[in-house]
């Protein structure tokens, strides 16, 4: 009778064990949402860290959460935090779902990973008469989930605007122009700005935000205001700064990225008073490069592409 | 024997009650909104957003602008019971206080005489010729605009201000309203026939976009950018030099400045102002 009664005992807390686990499966944070079941695990108290009565906002996945700031108002909380004031059951539901705090987490943790940067799009903004569109790539690595050191570069295809061929046309002056070939930099990094939002009011999106700083070398070359004449190549230290980017987080490998970045360089044009290359009257060590004029060049460009963040998964880990 | 039938019993009647309850539970979080108790910024309220801002990518003059918005937030978006916070309709209206060269114009001007010399070989403008050329922007509007607001969301600088904020996208009617330039009194110099005037009102259509920040539940920063796009080929473009683009002539073989000179344009300008909202008291979504 004993072991009956044992057997028993063993068998109801079989029962509330298999009643619990099913309890605990996580709950996406919001229908249709993007978010990975992971990245959307509510976060009790204890896995969100100590509870400080009275501290300011928690961002998501950030430690410190408290009571009265999921679900508050302005913020608002997440659909989770929300279930847990309006779902009731004969169970008792609504008093279990009261006792969970939620807070999504950060759909990437970026620190020790590397971030592949391809732009297949990016325009230079800021010149009337020569735009420069460009494709190219760059390699971060990261240092924490805030900064990252990486390299990056771009090719040029160059474009004549209408602008430049009226000048000739209505004012009589010939632009002068070069085109650029590439730009590589070293650049720094860091990620100052983080947050979400939801689309309708339905699917939640993260997102982050960036400055960079950087430096490096631009080739670029002198188009001649002459056909005829021969022209040279450039190769310009050149400075990063600022650089402006906002990340979307899609999944834990990619977001989708666009920026601004002001390149400043030292550039060599052809100078007003060049002599013609076939001018009978030009000295023999005559050099136009050596005539060129100085001018420093602000470029600024906008550039819009994917990141793929490797490895592709990473230990999620939550900062206190 | 009959013990542990029992207990198998119990066990088999327990495994059968856990995950038939398990199977009839449904998600609670099926069908709720992303975010509740969210301060409804926008539907059913009118905001009005006195502004700065200016042109860019022009090719002679930048505009400093100065001007207002309007606009009204429908509490409707497609029906939807959660958020209606997307739709609404606007004015805009930006008036040029001042002007200044481009960089362009100011390398122009850099190779250009103060007089002229020997225009019927080299008709090239004087640096006042030029000047007097160019049109310029004296107003710009976006109305009627509908203006779609499909994100709301939060974000933190440095993990430790914290702000609301939104994102819109607009389409609409734009108007610019060019000052003519006056290449006319150059014209017997410049052997010029000069028909159009360059100046007046260009119609096109409008699109942009824009975010709010909001300090409080009445007052939000906010930041826009408006293109308005001039086509040459309804005739609504704009010769922004003032000179021909062609080469046309007339009869006396003088050069003709006319519609045709016009080229599609976009007029693009950011601005830079604060949202007041009306009624001041925002409510709160459940």
């Amino acid at each position: 009778m004993r072991k009956a009664a044992l057997l028993f005992s063993v068998s109801i807390l079989g029962w509330i064990w298999v009643e619990s686990s099913a309890w605990a499966q996580p709950a996406p944070a919001g229908a249709g949402s993007p978010e990975t079941p992971e990245a959307t695990q509510p976060v009790t108290p204890d896995e969100a860290g100590p509870v400080i009565p009275g501290s300011g906002p928690a961002m998501p996945g950030s430690g410190p959460v408290t009571p009265g700031q999921v679900g508050s108002s302005g913020g608002g909380g997440t659909g989770a935090a929300a279930a847990s004031q309006g779902t009731k059951s004969a169970r008792g539901e609504k008093q279990y779902w009261k006792d969970i705090k939620v807070v999504s987490r950060k759909l990437i943790l970026k620190q020790q990973r590397v971030e592949l940067f391809l732009y297949p799009m990016g325009v230079t903004l800021n010149d009337n008469l020569i735009r420069h569109w460009f494709l190219g790539a760059e390699l971060n690595y990261f240092l924490s989930d805030a900064m990252s050191v990486g390299i990056g570069g771009h090719y040029y295809l160059p474009e004549i605007t209408q602008r430049a061929y009226l000048m000739g046309l209505q004012q009589r002056v010939l632009p002068t122009l070069n085109k650029y070939y590439f730009t590589t930099t070293a650049n720094f990094n860091y990620n100052w700005m983080y947050g979400k939002f939801a689309l309708h009011n339905k699917f939640i999106q993260q997102f982050g935000g960036y400055v960079g700083a950087g430096v490096g070398l631009t080739m670029t070359a002198v188009i001649p205001r002459r056909a005829g004449d021969s022209s040279w190549n450039n190769y310009n230290f050149t400075i990063l700064f600022p650089a402006f980017g906002l990340r979307m987080f899609i999944s834990k490998w990619l977001t989708l990225n666009l920026g601004i970045r002001l390149y400043i360089m030292r550039d060599n044009f052809e100078a007003s008073n060049r002599l013609a290359d076939d001018d009978p009257n030009l000295p023999a060590n005559y050099n136009p490069k050596d005539h060129a004029a100085h001018r420093w060049i602000p470029n600024l460009v906008f550039n819009l592409g994917v990141s793929f963040f490797l490895p592709p998964s990473f230990k999620y880990t939550t900062f206190r | 024997m009959k013990q542990r039938n029992l207990v198998i019993a119990v066990l088999a009647l327990s495994t059968l009650v856990s995950s038939s309850a398990f199977a009839q539970r449904k998600n609670p979080l099926d069908g709720q909104p992303a975010v509740r108790k969210r301060v409804l910024y926008l539907p059913n309220r009118v905001e009005l957003t006195p502004s700065i801002g200016m042109t860019f990518l022009q090719d002679f003059k930048h505009a400093f602008l100065v001007g207002a918005k309007f606009e009204y937030h429908i509490p409707w978006c497609f029906g939807s019971k959660t958020y209606r916070d997307c739709l609404s309709v606007g004015a805009s209206f930006h008036y040029n206080a001042v002007d200044w060269d481009t960089e362009l114009m100011g390398e122009i001007k850099d190779t250009l005489g103060t007089h002229f010399d020997q225009p019927e070989i080299n008709p090239a403008p004087t640096k006042q010729a030029l000047e007097d050329a160019v049109s310029h922007v004296t107003f710009l509007v976006t109305a009627p605009y509908i203006a779609y607001t499909p994100w709301l969301g939060k974000l933190s600088l440095f993990g430790q201000v914290f702000f609301d904020f939104d994102f819109y996208a607009m389409i609409g009617l734009g108007m610019a309203y060019f000052k003519a330039g006056n290449i006319g009194k150059y014209a017997d110099i410049l052997n010029l026939d000069v028909k159009d005037k360059n100046g007046g009102l260009r119609l096109g259509p409008s699109f942009g976009f824009g975010a709010r920040f909001y300090i409080l539940k009445w007052l939000a920063v906010h930041i826009a950018f408006r293109d308005i796009y001039l086509s040459a080929k309804s005739g609504q473009g704009r010769n922004s030099a003032g000179f021909d683009k062609n080469g046309s002539l007339n009869q006396q073989g003088q050069i003709v400045i006319d519609s045709h000179d016009r080229v599609s344009e976009n007029i693009m300008y950011i601005t830079l102002g604060v949202s007041f909202f009306l009624p001041a008291n925002a409510k709160i979504s459940r």
